[in-house]
């Protein structure tokens, strides 16, 4: 700087405008800016053809669609002519009484509810007769299909027919296998054991896996159902009596095992959902791409740049904008799509679902939630691009990519799991399905919420990321290209662009391997042995030889980039006493966990998952103790401990390390190793992100300390090895009473030692001097080492 | 007012970097328009968006008024108009309506942005369209558009990176005519532009680049008396047939 322009007088024209008060100032810029782009997207000719033309044209086409099924199935889901359901019954109880009982049950509840008592006397059900395997035979009864809570009007009910079957106690098929071969549709068998028929009290379903069976069964559920809720004590007052007990329902089925969900007719529930969500994202894809890449293309978006607002702004308004056209769209594809629905009476015709107000604001909240979460993944793609036409390839494969978590959640037997309930898209199908059938579970909802936020929120902070940097503001940098050109340059570590792919790509490394192997069904000890040898192969293979091949191809020193040093005696040994002393903290944790789930649930819940877990988790160790202890040791501590240290520990947290607090960096490598245990396993899933984020904090902080993986690896395989072990010799521990039996937990004071020598071993980390990075060696053929970052 | 210390920027074009600015350094004071000249691709929009704080700088910094542009860039840019020959205008917005938002986006108050659009609006003859949607607007509708945007907020310092490309001669007059008007009110001004004629005509002094360096600098006279070459246009041919190394051999930085 030139001092004598410093020094000489301001000229006196000028007047230079400055903000009196650039905070307030800002916060109203925001909203401005984020009017503006609102503004200029709504003139814009082809949001509005999304926005409006697109339901228009959507809902007619599809209600078509729809018809056009129900005729073509028309035979199964009630339309046109009515089918006749074959029922049976088997039990002890005296023909009249069961006459009554059935009649009762079959038919007769929707008729007195419409004050149509005289239909009672005219349709009851015939005479049940002995079938034993013969031929079905005329006895015809009549009753309705249709749940009564969706029945609006009584005249047009569709009826379907029904035929009822005694099964004899000594017919030559019992009613299991009459079901089971097709003969019967579904059937009930009760004892009345001299009871009146009013108290038949428990009642056995028979169904099979297949559509009309599933049909015929739901009927008689519903009908069960009726008698037990609704108007029970009015039906029995009609009857002459005061009051019975309730029918407890139980259900056999037979032949192969269905899926609970696959019990409705046609996934209606499921689809308004996908064609909501999809139409959400035709309504956001455009305005992303003009908001970003058009405006670059226009060269608007450099003049908003050189103007003094934040590039965070920038995005944040460009979000609200698109955010604010995709809900439009949402809005206005609800209301089509439900007054489709309702005009057509698909909701009647296909069976299964709610499609009132209340649903239809819950499924509002949730597109909001999902266009939140889609915008700014767009933004994220679409700040990459330097025109229209690049984001338009950048959003194609990222279009057809959310069908596939789409189609996923049309499957039937999908719920909404804890894998389920994190995975982006998915999680909101799943709970807009579920919210239609009105079978919401409340902390799957929360999970399946919060995470789509902090997704968004990621996506975001990411967008910011890439939309601020001027490597893609400018010039050809910064493309997807370059991401993978092997730099020229030698790196201390992994770039962190090139740790984010490998992330990536271990996430369906991580799904393929589980489904590999669950295709090895073989019990026996050889077949158990192959089995775990190739889940540490497939644990070597992703979590340590492809961060290699990475960071080869990176460029990057291997002994830093991965923190390959020898470590410090202290770090080793405080590696050793954390090994051997977080277990049982694990476990407490583990137990505190179903404590919360228990709370969250309620105790039914919770002993039925602890009964699932302990039954899992006994299959397991049965199979664990077939093999032999050095395979084990291999397959569960020290492959797992070495490889996913490499890669957490080595890999990603000394790349976060480059660019971020050291805190920060730790945490975050503990969170995606803690999400990582998640998915691995998605029976004993949720229960253990808790204590897997908490051990990869303290092998976080370990690593960072000794700038070296190995204690950690240490800590790891110890850890490892303890629990699978104490697993494996427990019969023989109990027996010398060194440790408690099967069902027993682990004693309080156990913990406490735990704690203890726990403490010992941070405390040593934590008073340790941190030991100083390897200065890098200089290679004859590099050039001289960059910063990686850019930003 | 602007100061230019040793700037310089590399990209990175695939596995290569190419040094687009190499060691630019400049003093713009007020009152004065310095024609930053050279062929294309001689890294002169590189260097005016260094000095905005569009860039971050590999080495070396500009300052405005003592605020630099890699530290405190708001503050830069609140000072700056920029007027750029990719600037676009807001397609669905009228002239009016982005005049508008741009007064708020530099905190101008509502009664400044109406006095500042009429001021402009006479000034640079944006009368008859400014309540039209900018899709419509010619050419020579939108730059002048884009200079009143820039203007909005009074900057004392003005960086007009080709203002006139597309421009008829009628055109390019109404701009460089203002561009005289602004020099008059004590604007400090970078301009870059191809129109030689004219930009020896409004410009104080001039920095020639090639191929990211700084080959000459100074007034018109002293351009003169280095090449010995007439005007400009004689300099430039020079400069792109080749004879730049004897050019670069003798860079005379007068400051």
């Amino acid at each position: 700087m030139t001092n004598d322009h410093a020094t000489s007088p301001d000229p006196p024209a000028i007047d230079v405008v400055e903000p009196t008060n650039p905070p307030s100032r800002r916060k109203f810029r925001l909203s401005r800016l984020a009017l503006k782009e609102l503004r200029e997207t709504l003139r814009d000719r082809r949001t509005i053809v999304t926005l409006v033309l697109m339901p228009l044209l959507v809902y007619p086409t599809l209600s078509l669609i729809f018809k056009t099924f129900l005729l073509t199935n028309s035979g199964m889901f009630g339309a046109g002519e009515p089918i006749v359901f074959q029922l049976g019954y088997a039990g002890n109880a005296p023909a009249e009484e069961v006459q009554k009982a059935l009649g009762f049950i079959g038919q007769g509840i929707e008729f007195i509810r419409r004050q149509k008592k005289e239909a009672i006397e005219n349709e009851l059900v015939d005479q049940p007769e002995a079938l034993a395997g013969n031929p079905p035979s005329t006895s015809v009864g009549r009753g309705s299909n249709k749940p009564l809570d969706t029945v609006a009007d009584a005249d047009d009910v569709d009826f379907a027919l029904q035929k009822w079957f005694y099964v004899a106690p000594n017919s030559r098929e019992s009613l299991q296998q009459l079901v089971e071969s097709g003969k019967l549709d579904a059937g009930v068998s009760f004892d009345l054991d001299g009871r009146a028929w009013w108290e038949i009290g428990k009642v056995n379903l028979v169904s099979r896996n297949d559509d009309l069976s599933v049909a015929a069964a739901d009927f008689l559920l519903e009908q069960f159902k009726e008698f037990n809720e609704s108007d029970r004590k009015l039906r029995l007052r009609k009857a002459g009596i005061a009051d019975g007990p309730a029918v407890i329902v139980g259900e056999t089925l037979v032949g192969p095992e269905p899926s609970k969900k696959s019990r409705q007719a046609f996934p209606l529930a499921s689809l308004v959902p996908l064609i909501l969500v999809l139409m959400t994202i035709t309504g956001a894809v455009y305005p992303a791409i003009d908001l970003t890449a058009g405006e670059r293309e226009r060269g608007t978006l450099e003049t908003l740049m050189a103007a003094p607002v934040p590039r965070v702004g920038i995005l944040v308004s460009k979000f609200l904008a698109v955010l604010t056209v995709a809900v439009l769209t949402a809005m206005l594809n609800l209301i089509g799509m439900f007054a489709t629905v309702w005009v057509f009476q698909l909701d009647k015709q296909f069976g299964g679902g709610m499609f009132n107000l209340t649903v239809m604001v819950q499924i509002f909240f949730l597109l909001m939630l999902f266009a939140a979460f889609f915008s700014a993944i767009l933004l994220v793609v679409t700040s990459f691009a330097k025109s229209f036409k690049e984001a338009q390839v950048y959003l194609i494969p990222i279009i057809i990519l959310s069908l596939g978590p789409g189609l996923m959640a049309m499957a039937p037997g999908m719920s909404l799991n804890s894998v389920n309930a994190v995975t982006p898209m998915v999680n909101i199908l799943l709970l807009a399905r579920d919210v239609i059938n009105n079978d919401v579970a409340w902390v799957p909802a929360t999970v399946a919420i919060v995470s789509t936020l902090l997704y968004a929120y990621l996506a975001i902070r990411l967008a910011a990321r890439i939309f601020g940097s001027d490597s893609i503001l400018y010039s050809g940098s910064g493309s997807f290209a370059e991401m993978f050109q092997r730099p020229r340059e030698f790196h201390r570590v992994v770039p962190i662009m090139a740790t984010i792919f490998c992330l990536v790509m271990l996430f369906p490394i991580n799904f393929a391997s589980i489904g590999l192997l669950g295709r090895l069904s073989g019990e026996s000890a050889a077949d158990l042995e192959a089995r775990y040898l190739l889940m540490a192969l497939f644990t070597f293979l992703a979590f340590m030889v492809l961060p290699l091949i990475v960071a080869k191809h990176q460029n990057t020193s291997i002994h830093i980039g991965f923190g390959l040093r020898f470590p410090k005696l202290i770090y080793i040994l405080a590696g050793v006493l954390l090994g051997i002393s977080l277990w049982p903290l694990v476990m407490s944790l583990t137990s505190g966990w179903h404590e919360v789930y228990g709370f969250l649930f309620g105790s039914e819940k919770q002993d039925a998952w602890h009964d699932r877990l302990v039954e899992t988790t006994t299959q397991q160790v049965a199979r664990i103790r077939m093999v032999s202890p050095w395979i084990i040791a291999i397959a569960f501590s020290i492959v797992p401990a070495v490889c996913e240290e490499w890669f957490f520990r080595g890999m990603l947290l000394r790349s976060l390390l480059k660019s971020n607090s050291v805190w920060k960096a730790i945490v975050t490598s503990a969170i995606i190793f803690g999400s990582f245990h998640v998915l691995s396993n998605s029976v004993i899933a949720l229960d253990r992100l808790v204590p897997s984020t908490l051990i990869g904090l303290m092998l976080g902080y370990l690593a960072y300390k000794s700038d070296s993986i190995w204690p950690g690896a240490i800590l790891h395989s110890l850890n490892n090895a303890i629990v699978v072990f104490l697993a494996y010799y427990q019969p023989k521990l109990s027996e010398l009473s060194w440790f408690p039996g099967e069902e027993e937990s682990i004693p309080l004071w156990w913990v406490f030692v735990g704690l203890v020598v726990a403490a010992m071993g941070a405390a040593l980390a934590w008073s340790t001097k941190r030991v100083e990075a390897l200065p890098m060696q200089p290679r004859e053929d590099s050039v001289p080492m960059v910063e990686t970052n850019r930003h | 007012m602007i100061s230019i210390h040793h700037l310089s920027k590399s990209f990175q074009s695939g596995r290569e970097a190419i040094l687009a600015v190499d060691d630019v350094s400049f003093d713009v004071r007020p009152s004065e328009v310095y024609g930053l000249l050279g062929p294309n691709g001689a890294g002169k929009t590189t260097v005016m968006r260094m000095i905005l704080g569009l860039l971050k700088p590999d080495d070396g910094f500009a300052e405005i008024n003592g605020h630099r542009s890699d530290q405190q860039p708001d503050e830069v840019k609140r000072q700056v108009g920029f007027v750029s020959a990719s600037a676009g205008v807001y397609q669905w917005l009228t002239g009016r309506e982005m005049l508008a938002f741009f007064g708020e986006i530099y905190g101008l108050s509502q009664q400044e942005i109406e006095s500042r659009v009429d001021e402009l609006s006479e000034l640079l003859h944006l009368g008859q369209f400014l309540n039209q949607g900018c899709a419509t607007l010619s050419t020579g509708q939108k730059q002048r558009l884009s200079l009143a945007r820039a203007l909005i907020h009074d900057p004392p310092v003005m960086i007009l990176d080709e203002p006139t490309l597309g421009l008829d001669v009628v055109g390019s007059q109404v701009i460089f005519n203002y561009i005289e008007n602004l020099k008059n009110r004590n604007k400090a001004i970078i301009l870059c532009t191809h129109r030689l004629e004219q930009a020896q005509r409004v410009c104080s002094r001039f920095g020639l680049m090639y191929l990211g360096k700084q080959v000459l600098q100074g007034t018109m006279g002293e351009l003169r008396s280095q090449t010995g070459r007439e005007d400009l246009v004689e300099i430039f041919v020079d400069l792109l047939e080749n004879r730049s190394e004897s050019l670069t051999a003798g860079i005379v930085n007068l400051q």
